[in-house]
């Protein structure tokens, strides 16, 4: 299940964006695009849009990617590596 | 692999299919619901072919519940998110070299929305000798048109329980080279950094003896995305592109790839490649790994000027399959 977006392990899944690994083709697109919007800065204005755009992408996905979901929040809190 | 008169009775049988060929066979096609576009390059049955005389079909499974299409001018292609079904997927087909087909390279990966449904489909075009004389066509059966302007989507819809997945096989992998990247978005490049080193791209393919037939590589997240070399012209120091490259992302020129008849079957073999509702392969994969009466498993379909994942891929097959949650 997709945790809120007040769930601190969102934050950590914006800082360890770069080493995300998902299987579905359209998420690891979607991250790509996240990661480099991520370049464009650290700040916690662009931290919450991120949070928010990967929010909105996952509650779309979240039957046909419950195993991506499910690995990105396990116990690495965000950053898993398969 | 089918003739006109063959898929004639599948339209008229209310089919809903996906048809790629020559452009007199598609113009000969009656209104139904189909959508098609140009090309006389496919993986048949018995392997790779060029025909001016079948089409390669793909029938939507029965489980596609309804279909719309819809022409998008290239100010327009924004909206195909907007269109999307609320369970479903989109195919797009776009004719090669109009400005739709640039638009969508270059912008369509920054659209709202863009990921939520799967999006495949190809770039039509034409036989190689006709290039420059004849237009890539993309033709909408529903409604009798065709444009060598517009990109032409069909929007399909499918029940609950029932969802599509994208899906490519890139066979190339990122070589050991230097990493690549570029100050500007584009089919056309001069400039670009070589391990951050600002130079001419066109000096630095030739200084460096590149083999232009490897794509650029770049990793999406796990997803390898090619970018294919068209032409290096060294006295204008301009190199022109199958696909765009984007500022912030590297790219390496791929690893050789020896055999990819080979490479292909092995994977087909290891059970990593589904039986695809609809795939297209790409028109230099089947030039350049002489793929003509080489088969790709069993994947069939269209050979193309570019596929289309979500982004405009190069020289990468894309296909789509059903499953069930």
């Amino acid at each position: 299940m997709l945790p809120p977006k007040s769930d601190p392990r969102w934050a950590k899944f914006v800082d360890n964006l770069a080493s995300i690994q998902v299987t579905d083709l359209s998420a690891r697109m979607f991250l790509s695009r996240l990661k480099m919007r991520a370049g464009a800065g650290n700040s916690e204005a662009i931290k919450r849009e991120l949070i928010a755009a990967a929010y909105d992408f996952f509650s779309k996905h979240e039957t046909t990617m419950a195993d991506d979901i499910r690995h990105i929040f396990a116990e690495h809190a965000g950053g898993a590596s398969r | 692999m089918k003739t006109v008169q063959e898929t004639k009775k599948l339209i008229r049988a209310g089919k809903k299919l996906v048809i790629a060929g020559d452009e007199r066979l598609l113009a000969a096609l009656p209104r139904g619901e189909w959508v098609g576009g140009t090309t006389p390059y496919f993986m048949g049955e018995d392997g790779g072919v060029c025909t001016h005389d079948l089409l390669h079909v793909s029938e939507l499974p029965d489980s596609v519940l309804s279909i719309q299409t819809r022409f998008y001018e290239a100010s327009l292609l924004h909206r195909i998110p907007h269109d999307y079904q609320v369970s479903g997927f989109t195919f797009i087909v776009i004719p090669a070299f109009c400005e739709a087909h640039h638009v969508f390279a270059k912008d369509c990966s920054s659209w709202p929305d863009v990921f939520d449904r799967p999006l495949v489909g190809w770039i039509a075009g034409v036989d190689l000798e006709d290039v420059g004389k004849v237009t890539p066509k993309v033709f909408d059966g529903v409604t009798g048109e065709s444009s060598d302007t517009k990109a032409l989507a069909l929007h399909a819809e499918l029940p609950e329980g029932v969802f599509a997945r994208a899906c490519i096989v890139n066979l190339f992998k990122t070589g050991q080279g230097d990493v690549l990247s570029f100050p500007d978005r584009g089919f056309e490049v001069t400039d670009c950094y070589v391990n951050d080193f600002k130079c001419n791209f066109a000096q630095y393919l030739v200084e460096k003896k590149i083999d232009t037939r490897q794509p650029l590589v770049a990793n999406y997240m796990g997803a390898m995305v090619n970018v294919s070399i068209q032409s290096v012209d060294e006295a204008e120091g301009k190199v022109i592109l199958y696909a765009p490259v984007f500022p912030s992302v590297e790219y390496r020129v791929a690893a050789p790839l020896d055999d990819y008849e080979a490479e292909f079957n092995k994977l087909v073999e290891a059970g990593h490649i589904q039986k695809p509702v609809f795939a297209c392969n790409c028109l230099l994969n089947y030039l350049y790994a002489h793929l003509e009466g080489k088969k790709t498993g069993h994947v069939v379909g269209p050979i193309t000027f570019g596929e289309i994942a979500y982004m405009l891929l190069n020289q990468t097959l894309v296909y789509l399959i059903l499953e069930e949650t």
